[in-house]
């Protein structure tokens, strides 16, 4: 059985090399200064620090609490889940254990977690980004209004289009999650021009359905075939299936979630006409300065257009009369201001 | 239903073909050996993942080639186990597929900064079109325009497997290893090499229909991208009993009930299904074709059973 030892001995650094691709706990570095403030722990999700998402625009509304003087940097600490996440829950313990004044955990999937931790902590406060989380004296979960932004992409796309048809590429289908973003972008291209037809392709039922960039060209494509000339994606990674089809097609991209002109290849942000930006930097850095001013908003707090939670993008990219021109801009900015003043209700459930 | 659809349904079906051919043709080595490989996906993703840097580093062919080296170096884990310490053959192959998961990104977060993919538009080959199929009326043309290189390899492979399995000695050897490796040794062939030979090509095979994914297809690589294709692979494998036209026959089946959902959903007939069920239509082929439609399958007689070797 000497041989069997040996197996042992490969698998288990096999193992260990996985376990590595999940990262470790780390210290942001550091800066000097003693500050009396408040301590801040970030638990992040799947993908860590550098994934260009959400846990770098988490990391962005710690930077500019740090740059604000709001909490000091060696006050500062972050773990990052391991490649399956199993570890979700321990990372938010660990971070708790060392007593922050806040934890924030970046994403949905950490909500079912912090309502069985919070209560154990009574001390400490929880915030969750895109969470949902159960009503306690010390949580509070951040969502965002994703259809306002969604409806003035649509809008913009409405305003761009030459042929009448746009589209709309949606990741996983049933959760009501992307139904709220295409509710919201049908709505702004309506809102617009009622005679734009919109059509709408998901790519599956499951979460794979935002790793799919094959599934995505090929629903991509089709649509630029059956004639829509700008296409909006809410499918994650698949997305960059979008942009290739863009290229290929010669059509027009929307992103989603960060400024996705910024992160395409050259050849395809000529195309990217502008993104949906969900700023869960926004979100992290008004949680942080909640507690550093000892308001901390339990329950829900929804990050919209006036809360400046979800906006359009405009970069040295788009901002151009060949994309994203300054008349287009100048309306986007009105209908903005009649979301806010409430005079445009926008829908957050696609019209049946 | 206009026919333009049509010719891109095929175009897209040609493409998830060629990862299902080139991942079942290597597992065909793999289990004609003895050596039952469902560790295929793992071996695909560690593909897109090194294909991908080497594209990056090197330019595409060289990518391909990095990619089909690595699948090849990676399943040298399953064949050291199944071969060497007569480890179950599923238990390993489960944890290459656990494995390669792991590996990749922890290869990605070296390679690119960030852990889940690549920057976009990494280096591919120049598009072919195959003269005169490109020219068919009716649309038809673009299933044979502006296809990748690699396609039409993936079809042309079926000409080496079969010349080696039938006419070379490595071929009939491996086969031998496969099927009987007790009547194989007494004869005077060493059946362990052989093994690792199958499963160090299968390794290679899936490796380089990982790279074709994230180099031709894709264009970056993204965690998750495999998307499964390696157990339809496998699926490909069974339905075609073992034998590489069958497997052909069998991955084109597979890879146009790919293509189905996504671009031809709103054909004659197809339209009339519910959108759940259209969407349903690869996994129901695949289950029909396997449990229904096979005949008799056919497997390597000693395909899965550790042979321990007259001299241990």
């Amino acid at each position: 059985m000497r041989s069997g030892k040996w197996l042992v001995v490969v698998l288990a650094a096999g193992l260990l090399a996985s376990a590595c691709g999940g990262g470790s706990p780390g210290e942001s570095p550091g800066g000097g200064g003693s500050g009396g403030g408040i301590r801040v722990g970030l638990a992040y999700d799947v993908g860590g620090v550098g994934d260009k998402s959400f846990n770098d625009a988490a990391n962005r509304g710690l930077q500019q609490a740090i740059d604000e003087g709001i909490v000091d940097e060696d006050d500062t600490e972050f773990i990052e889940a391991n490649a399956s996440g199993s570890d979700r829950d321990d990372n938010v313990i660990a971070l708790a254990d060392e007593g922050f004044d806040l934890v924030v955990a970046v994403g949905f999937a950490f909500s079912e977690g912090i309502d069985k931790i919070a209560s154990d902590y009574p001390d400490v406060n929880f915030a969750v980004v895109d969470g949902f989380a159960k009503e306690a004296p010390n949580v509070s979960n951040l969502v965002f209004k994703e259809e306002e932004g969604s409806f003035l992409v649509g809008a913009a796309a409405a305003m761009k289009s030459e042929a009448g048809t746009v589209g709309f590429l949606g990741g996983q289908q049933g959760t009501g999650l992307i139904e709220k973003f295409e509710a919201g972008y049908t709505a702004g291209v309506q809102e617009v021009d009622p005679n734009i037809e919109v059509l709408v392709e998901y790519i599956g039922d499951s979460t794979a359905a935002f790793v799919d960039p094959t599934k995505g060209e090929a629903l991509s494509s089709k649509m630029y075939d059956d004639g829509a000339d700008i296409i909006y994606h809410a499918a994650g990674g698949s997305g960059a299936g979008l942009f290739k089809a863009a290229v290929e097609k010669d059509g027009l991209a929307i992103g989603v979630d960060s400024d996705q002109s910024l992160t395409a290849s050259s050849e395809q942000r000529k195309l990217i006409l502008t993104s949906m930006l969900k700023r869960v930097d926004t979100a992290v850095f008004e949680a942080i300065q909640q507690v550093a001013e000892d308001s901390f908003r339990k329950g829900f707090q929804t990050f919209g257009l006036a809360e400046d939670g979800v906006d359009y993008a405009v970069n040295k990219y788009n901002d151009n009369p060949q994309l994203l021109s300054q008349e287009i801009q100048d309306e986007l900015d009105a209908l903005k201001q009649d979301i806010i003043d409430g005079k445009i209700k926008v829908p957050t459930e696609p019209a049946a | 239903m206009p026919l333009i659809d049509l010719g891109a349904a095929i175009a897209l079906g040609l493409r998830y073909f060629t990862i299902l051919y080139l991942t079942a043709l290597g597992g065909l080595f793999s289990e004609r050996s003895g050596i039952v490989n469902i560790g295929l996906e793992g071996l695909m993703i560690v593909g897109t993942i090194m294909g991908a840097w080497g594209t990056i580093e090197y330019g595409p062919v060289a990518g391909l080639l990095i990619g089909a080296l690595s699948g090849l170096v990676f399943s040298m884990v399953h064949a050291l186990a199944t071969v060497t310490f007569h480890v179950d053959h599923i238990v390993s192959g489960v944890v290459i597929n656990l494995v390669a998961v792991g590996l990749a990104r922890f290869l990605s977060a070296l390679f690119f900064g960030q852990a889940t993919q690549s920057d976009p538009g990494i280096p591919h080959l120049n598009s072919i079109d195959i003269p005169l199929l490109d020219k068919l009326p009716l649309g038809l043309g673009a299933a044979f325009s502006n296809m990748s290189p690699v396609v039409p390899i993936a079809f042309l492979m079926a000409i080496p497997t079969i010349y080696v399995l039938n006419r070379t000695r490595f071929g009939l050897r491996l086969r031998s290893a496969g099927e009987n490796p007790e009547a194989a040794e007494t004869l005077g062939v060493r059946v362990a090499p052989l093994r690792y030979a199958g499963v160090g090509i299968s390794g290679a095979f899936a490796g380089f229909a990982g790279a074709f994914l994230a180099i031709e297809i894709n264009q970056l690589f993204r965690e998750g991208q495999t998307q499964g294709l390696g157990f339809i692979a496998l699926a490909a494998l069974i339905l075609g009993n073992w034998a590489p036209i069958k497997v052909m026959i069998g991955s084109l089946l597979f890879g146009i009930a790919q293509a189905i959902p996504l671009r031809l959903s709103d054909a004659p007939v197809i339209s009339l299904l519910p959108e759940e069920f259209i969407r349903m239509i690869p996994y129901v082929v695949t289950i029909i074709a396997i449990a229904g439609f096979v005949g008799r399958v056919n497997p390597p007689a000693a395909a899965g059973r550790a042979y321990e070797g007259s001299a241990a």
